[in-house]
């Protein structure tokens, strides 16, 4: 009788062992399969926003080319194309005076040609600013602070540290193009009296800083409805370069604006 | 008293201390865990008690039966564990406990061993816990399953009532063998019910968040 109470304690014993190691097994795969699928989640999510960073890069890319190509095509060839035109009128205007000819109307057209190709060539200059291309981001972005100042009357100071480096320039013609739209969004709804661009660089990369005084916004808010599709534009833009834009507003609080690019 | 029945007796002390640490955060399945930890602390207490009077506790063990299949499938229910987009188990376990009480009335008898009803609660339990693993397994949870509330109450339950299965079916038969084979099974229990209560205090501790899938 002694026995066979052991031994019934024993079944018990066993058949509660292996029923525990099998609960702990199942819940042992449970739980690695589930970091499995996590683990490839982010994967796939990870691999989706590399896609669309390209895609993003892609098109801005594309964008920029097509308008560096009409920025050329009019300097070169509708501006030049123009001022041969204003040429041969100034030689036909001068041999009629010479024959004795009237020849009203040619001062008149002259004018007009005059302002077309200033049209061109501001259309030109802000597709691709000639600065830009020649003597680089900091240069460039320093003559459109003076000139925003100049057009609104209002301080605008642009700071840029010495030695900045140069960078392909389709990514400094992007960099330019975010800076631009910053300004332009500045100008259009802060009501700012003051404005400040700063450029510099660290261990970090480029970094580029924009602040206003203005009346500011609920940038929560404001990213989440349809008005914020420039501000989600503009992240997009200097995501597809690698870098990351960090965006600071608050009403009354005024516009911070900050680019990391490292380089 | 045995240290191993000691400590399962004050077991279910381990949750409800937990659940009192995190009160603000719990989510309603918690808290239903949190008051039916209070129910079997007092339920066994209350056992014990009779125990030593020399009064059967038999009424207490299939009150806590009942209490436990019914509101283990309303905790379910609520944490919103589902079948093929049926909530099953709350039905069923509702049918199981009137069919305890109808046990206890007039079937097993209330002041006999609810064997046969034991043996259908571990069965309709295991089931709950195996179902929740499935859609677990089924579905692609965004979460840590291990940071899961009713992850962690699964596992108890499979840790305890399959773990107590054997026991369930053979009660019976267990309590017609010597007091010290019954003593010996019944630390087997106690242990389980140590290891269990330790599931549910972890389930305490985990944090409510949304499930992606």
């Amino acid at each position: 009788m002694q026995g066979s109470s052991a031994e019934i304690v024993n079944i018990f014993l066993v058949s509660t062992a292996i029923i525990l190691l099998l609960v702990v097994l199942v819940a042992f795969f449970i739980v690695i399969y589930q970091r499995r699928v996590m683990a490839q989640k982010v994967r796939m999510q990870e691999i989706e926003a590399d896609a669309q960073r390209q895609k993003m890069a892609a098109i801005v890319d594309t964008q920029e080319s097509e308008r560096m190509r009409i920025a050329r095509d009019l300097h070169d060839e509708v501006g030049a194309m123009l001022s041969t035109v204003k040429m041969s009128i100034k030689r036909a205007e001068r041999k009629l005076a010479k024959e004795g000819i009237a020849h009203e109307g040619f001062d008149e057209t002259c004018g007009l040609l005059d302002a077309a190709i200033g049209s061109v060539r501001a259309i030109s200059h802000d597709l691709l600013p000639p600065s830009l291309e020649t003597l680089g981001l900091a240069a460039a972005l320093t003559q459109l602070a003076d000139k925003t100042a100049q057009l609104s009357g209002l301080p605008f100071q642009c700071r840029a540290a010495a030695g900045l480096p140069r960078l392909p320039i389709r990514t400094e013609l992007t960099l330019y193009r975010v800076v631009q739209e910053l300004i332009a969004n500045s100008l259009k709804h802060s009501q700012a009296t003051e404005r400040l661009l700063e450029l510099g660089h660290d261990a970090q990369g480029l970094k580029i800083d924009f602040r206003d005084n203005g009346v500011g916004f609920d940038l929560v808010a404001i990213k989440g409805s349809s008005n914020g599709l420039g501000l989600r534009g503009m992240e997009s833009r200097v995501d597809a370069l690698g870098g990351s834009l960090n965006l600071q507003s608050a009403p009354g609080a005024g516009f911070a604006a900050q680019i990391l690019l490292p380089v | 008293m045995h240290p191993l029945i000691f400590t399962a007796l004050l077991a279910p002390l381990a949750p409800l201390v937990v659940a009192l640490c995190h009160l603000r955060r719990l989510t309603i399945g918690q808290r239903i865990l949190m008051v039916l930890s209070l129910f079997f602390l007092l339920n066994q207490g209350v056992g014990v008690c009779l125990t030593q009077l020399g009064i059967s506790n038999y009424p207490l063990f299939h009150l806590h039966v009942i209490v436990e299949t019914s509101v283990f499938g309303f905790l379910f229910w609520v944490e919103g564990v589902t079948f093929k987009g049926v909530k099953l188990q709350f039905g069923v376990s509702a049918v199981i406990a009137l069919a305890g009480i109808a046990n206890a009335c007039c079937g097993e008898g209330m002041w006999n061993p609810p064997s046969t009803f034991l043996a259908a609660e571990s069965t309709l339990m295991i089931l709950v816990a195996c179902l929740y693993f499935l859609k677990t397994y089924r579905e692609m949870i965004v979460v840590r399953v291990e940071q899961e509330f009713l992850f962690w109450v699964s596992l108890g339950f499979l840790i305890f009532f399959a773990g107590t299965l054997l026991l369930s079916f053979t009660v019976d038969y267990i309590l017609l063998l010597e007091d010290q084979v019954f003593f010996d099974v019944f630390l087997i229990r106690a242990f389980l019910i140590i290891l269990t209560n330790i599931c549910y205090a972890i389930g305490m501790s985990c944090k409510a968040h949304p499930q992606k899938s």
